[in-house]
């Protein structure tokens, strides 16, 4: 597995971000909610990035998909998709891959799909901008071949239906059949897929993820808060906090050792299978994730950690890359990465 | 992050009064403008009287129609009547009118309007005939009333109240219903609150955004219509100046004397005017939902 | 839909029922007997005005009249005017083309421009486009409609002199004096109407195009302009549709003033005649007819708001 993921990254990545910064204008002037980001997702790779909510994680996806909202902006950084800096493409272009070669799973099935349309045509206008020369009885036979694909039953009556018809089940399986559907997608970025469905339905999701990524040879950006999903997904994880990233390492290693002592919070909060005793007392991580526009000194995490010294308030740790394609911010990892691996193997 | 000028900001102190007026005008700066306009208004109905004393009922058989000048600043009617004094009569004959109106509309519309959120039986009723005089075409109703109770200031206070109660009846019950079975309402009920003290303390403090843009629109039309009536000669009954009787009064001077015309309608929309602006203002503070849509 | 239409229809029939006995009830209360004002020019005398009023019916009890009275303007037989000395119903078929013209004109033209301006300026929000569609609607709804009829009048026809100033020609005799004495009236009252569709179709839209589905359109690679009218624009129809079947009724109440205004012999100008003059038979016929068209409008309305929202298309 290792060895996988790290011959994976020598191949030229399909999605290669380099130091992204992204800043929301304010009043008072621009609040950096980004920062200095660099992420590589390489070929048929599934990398995992997770956070809390309000880490910067989704506005990251929004910036890679071009969709930013309008009082938010790119501030410095290189999205390199396919080898080109998406940044300098016009937008018009951007456009075009969008939908085609990189496509979104949203993370609301409930409010992503458009209530007034029928399924069919939020299926087939994808095929209508971006495969013009493909005919209309071409295309609603390949919307029903993409609803048959990710396990939509009676693919052909739901053409007819509406969103509020569906299931959110089924709604996410139709948001993922229409990023999928014009059949030449490299990048999927799939926002908190599983976030609003039902834990039996979560699980069929992600099967039918890890099955189509295999079937059709793609990059997967999966971005949630659930350590849990990216267990059953990822073959890498960045993780998340404040806007930078605080540990990016093959997903083997992370669950293993973490060197973060903010991803050994997240590890610390997931219910582990049949240890039914330790549910009861799932430790979570004090206090929230810090104001973007807060003034910062130090390490972002400080105010939360366990394990701060004197340092932590003072001076911001740097990424530092460690053995074998890991990565970690924090003044003391090294220290730590011993104690959170013996207290693994005590308990 | 370790910007000068963020952590300045975040520096508590106390703005001088000035820099807290200017600064409130520029988060709200509609507001601003529109309790400066109905100031300025209301100022003028005021002090005029005081500056040009006219009597605005004063005939004179010597002054007729004439134009604007440094004896009458707005010119005369066909009577010879002051314009400038009429429409200051007028302008607290209209302002009195909406105020009654909107008060009336404030207390009966939120009271209705719980009732009718509260409690399924009765909202039958009144949501069926506010809906039904919603449909109604308002004017028609109003003269329907004001030809049944004869013209009078009070009974345009009526008339107008029967027509914009309906909106804030619906504004309120939709805030009930939308809360009413909130997680805080059932919380309240099971400690033991009864209906009235659950609708006036917590539900009806979440509908007062919504009721005051509401209102204060109503304030503004209350206006219009009551200006619309009285140029239809159902308003405040002759020789009681009102600004839609003094457009009705010019239009066979149309030709000969323009000026008598443009001044009512001007202070009419100065007046709608400022209302509408701080109905908006109210909006964008009190209703922070369609502040983020309206920027 | 077909089942939808006639759930919609039902529910306007208790409406229609609340509309038509608030007609009966203040016509009833309108002072001074309309037999005495109809023989106001002969020496009137109490036992002239019994005999009258028997004959018209008026000296039965209210309820009685009521009960005999429902049923007869529902059937459209309205009664004779004490007035014109003819059927109402001829009366008012010749004033109703008059205000359909002015209402459906304004209605058309607040359409036309109003929802257009809205989707741009909620499109190039913060645009000087923007600004001085805010600007306009603001003041377009301060105007009050029949000075701004006024002022085009002494602008437009008086000093310009290019559209004539007042009267009516029906459309038969030709479009042109048809139209021509219909664009002031119809200006001076969509002005305030566009205001209100203006605000309300871009407080809608940037709504609409906050939401999610939007942010999927674009996610999807479509095209701006789709994004715009197919993903957004239908969704906020459905709210926009709401509202002009308001704007009708308000258009209808300002019918009333606008056609005294440009002295239009339209319903609106007999009802306030026939309030007057306590003529119960045409007052009530005239408020009628502007109920029914008010209902007939609202229930397209409701038609096309199910067209736009498969939610209440398909319940």
């Amino acid at each position: 597995m290792i060895s996988d993921a790290s011959a994976v990254l020598t191949a030229s990545p399909v999605l290669d971000v380099r130091d992204l910064t992204i800043a929301f204008r304010h009043r008072a002037g621009p609040v950096q909610v980004v920062r200095g980001v660099d992420l590589s997702v390489g070929h048929g790779e599934i990398v995992g990035l997770v956070g809390e909510s309000g880490s910067g994680k989704s506005i990251f996806a929004r910036a890679i998909l071009g969709t930013l909202p309008r009082q938010a902006e790119v501030l410095e950084g290189k999205i390199a998709f396919s080898g080109s800096d998406l940044r300098r493409v016009p937008p018009s272009e951007v456009r075009q891959l969008r939908g085609d070669r990189m496509a979104l799973v949203p993370q609301e099935p409930m409010t992503s799909l458009n209530p007034a349309l029928r399924i069919g045509r939020q299926l087939t206008e994808v095929l209508e901008v971006h495969r013009p020369e493909i005919g209309s009885a071409a295309r609603t036979a390949r919307a029903i071949e993409m609803l048959d694909l990710v396990g939509v039953n009676l693919p052909g009556e739901r053409l007819a239906q509406y969103p509020h018809q569906l299931s959110g089940g089924l709604r996410q399986r139709v948001a993922i059949a229409m990023a999928l559907i014009c059949g030449r997608v490299e990048l999927l970025i799939a926002d908190e897929p599983t976030t609003a469905l039902d834990v039996t339905i979560q699980a069929q999701i992600l099967d039918l993820f890890v099955r189509l990524q295999e079937q059709q040879r793609m990059s997967v950006l999966l971005i949630t808060h659930d350590l849990g999903v990216i267990a059953q997904t990822a073959q890498r994880v960045a993780v998340m906090y404040a806007g930078e990233l605080v540990e990016v390492a093959g997903v083997n290693e992370l669950f293993a050792m973490p060197h973060h002592p903010y991803t050994r919070g997240l590890l610390d909060s997931l219910p582990r299978g049949g240890n039914a005793a330790r549910k009861s007392h799932l430790p979570s991580i004090e206090g929230t994730v810090p104001s973007p526009a807060a003034p910062r000194q130090g390490c972002a995490f400080a105010d939360r950690c366990a394990f701060r010294v004197d340092i932590c308030g003072r001076r911001a740790p740097m990424l530092e890359a460690t053995t074998s394609g890991r990565s970690v911010r924090c003044h003391r990892w090294q220290e730590l990465a011993d104690r959170f691996a013996c207290r693994d193997a005590v308990t | 992050m370790i910007d000068g000028r963020v952590s300045l900001a975040s520096v508590p102190r106390r703005p001088a009064l000035g820099e807290r007026l200017l600064l409130w005008v520029a988060s709200n700066p509609m507001l601003a403008i529109g309790m400066a306009m109905l100031t300025l208004l209301v100022l003028f109905t005021l002090l005029t009287p005081l500056l040009v004393p006219i009597d605005p009922l004063s005939i004179s058989a010597t002054a007729k129609l004439q134009p604007p000048g440094w004896e009458h600043p707005l010119g005369t009617d066909e009577l010879g009547r002051d314009q400038l004094s009429r429409l200051v009569v007028g302008g607290s004959i209209s302002l009195r009118i909406a105020i009654a109106a909107t008060a009336l509309t404030a207390v009966f519309g939120v009271a209705l309007g719980m009732v009718s959120g509260q409690y399924p039986a009765i909202d039958i009723v009144v949501s069926q005939i506010s809906d039904s005089l919603l449909i109604f075409p308002g004017v028609v109703l109003a003269i329907m009333i004001l030809a049944a109770l004869g013209p009078s200031e009070l009974n345009v206070i009526i008339a107008v109240f029967v027509l914009y109660v309906p909106r804030v009846i619906r504004t309120v019950r939709a805030a009930v219903i939308e809360y009413r079975d909130a997680d805080f309402v059932q919380a309240a009920r099971s400690l033991g609150a009864s209906d009235l003290r659950v609708l006036a303390l917590h539900i009806f403090p979440r509908a007062i955004g919504p009721t005051m843009v509401q209102l204060s629109l109503g304030f503004s039309s209350a206006i219009l219509v009551e200006a619309g009536l009285s140029f239809l000669g159902l308003g405040a009954p002759p020789p009681a100046p009102t600004w839609g009787g003094m457009i009705s009064g010019a239009r066979e001077y149309i030709r000969t004397a323009p000026w008598m015309m443009i001044a009512p309608g001007a202070i009419i929309t100065f007046a709608v005017l400022s209302l509408n602006l701080i109905g908006d203002g109210l909006r964008d503070m009190l209703d922070p939902r369609s502040r983020a849509a309206g920027q | 839909m077909l089942a939808y239409a006639l759930r919609r229809i039902v529910i306007f029939v208790p409406t229609l029922f609340i509309a038509l006995t608030l007609i009966f009830v203040l016509t009833r209360l309108l002072p001074g007997s309309p037999v005495a004002t109809l023989l106001g020019g002969q020496s009137v005398n109490a036992a002239k005005i019994e005999e009258v009023s028997r004959q018209l019916g008026y000296d039965r009890p209210i309820l009685v009249q009521y009960v005999e009275w429902l049923p007869r303007i529902l059937s459209g037989s309205l009664g004779q005017s004490l007035f014109f000395t003819k059927p109402v119903a001829e009366v008012l078929l010749q004033r109703l083309p008059v205000t359909l013209s002015l209402t459906v004109l304004a209605l058309l033209v607040t359409i036309a421009i109003g929802i257009p301006l809205g989707i741009w300026s909620a499109v190039r929000r913060g645009s000087l486009l923007d600004y001085s569609a805010n600007v306009l609607s603001s003041l377009g709804m301060a105007l009050p409609p029949f000075w701004l009829g006024f002022v085009l009048i002494l602008v437009v026809a008086v000093a310009l002199k290019w559209l004539p100033s007042s009267g009516y020609r029906p459309i038969e005799i030709g479009i042109w004096p048809w139209l021509s004495r219909m664009i002031l009236p119809t200006i001076a009252l969509s002005l305030s109407q566009i205001g209100l569709i203006v605000r309300m179709t871009r407080s809608t839209m940037l709504e609409v195009l906050e939401t999610e589905y939007v942010g999927m359109a674009r996610a999807k690679g479509m095209p701006e302009r789709i994004v715009i009218i197919r993903h957004a624009l239908r969704n906020a129809m459905v709210q926009i549709i709401t509202a002009i079947g308001l704007l009708y009724a308000l258009g209808l109440g300002g019918s009333v003033i606008i056609e005294q205004v440009f002295a239009l012999p339209g319903l609106g100008e007999l009802i306030t005649t026939a309030a007057i003059r306590r003529d119960y038979a045409t007052l009530e016929g005239g408020i009628f007819y502007l109920t029914l068209t008010a209902l007939l409008v609202n229930l397209v309305v409701d038609l096309a708001y199910a067209y736009f929202n498969p939610r209440v298309r398909l319940a």
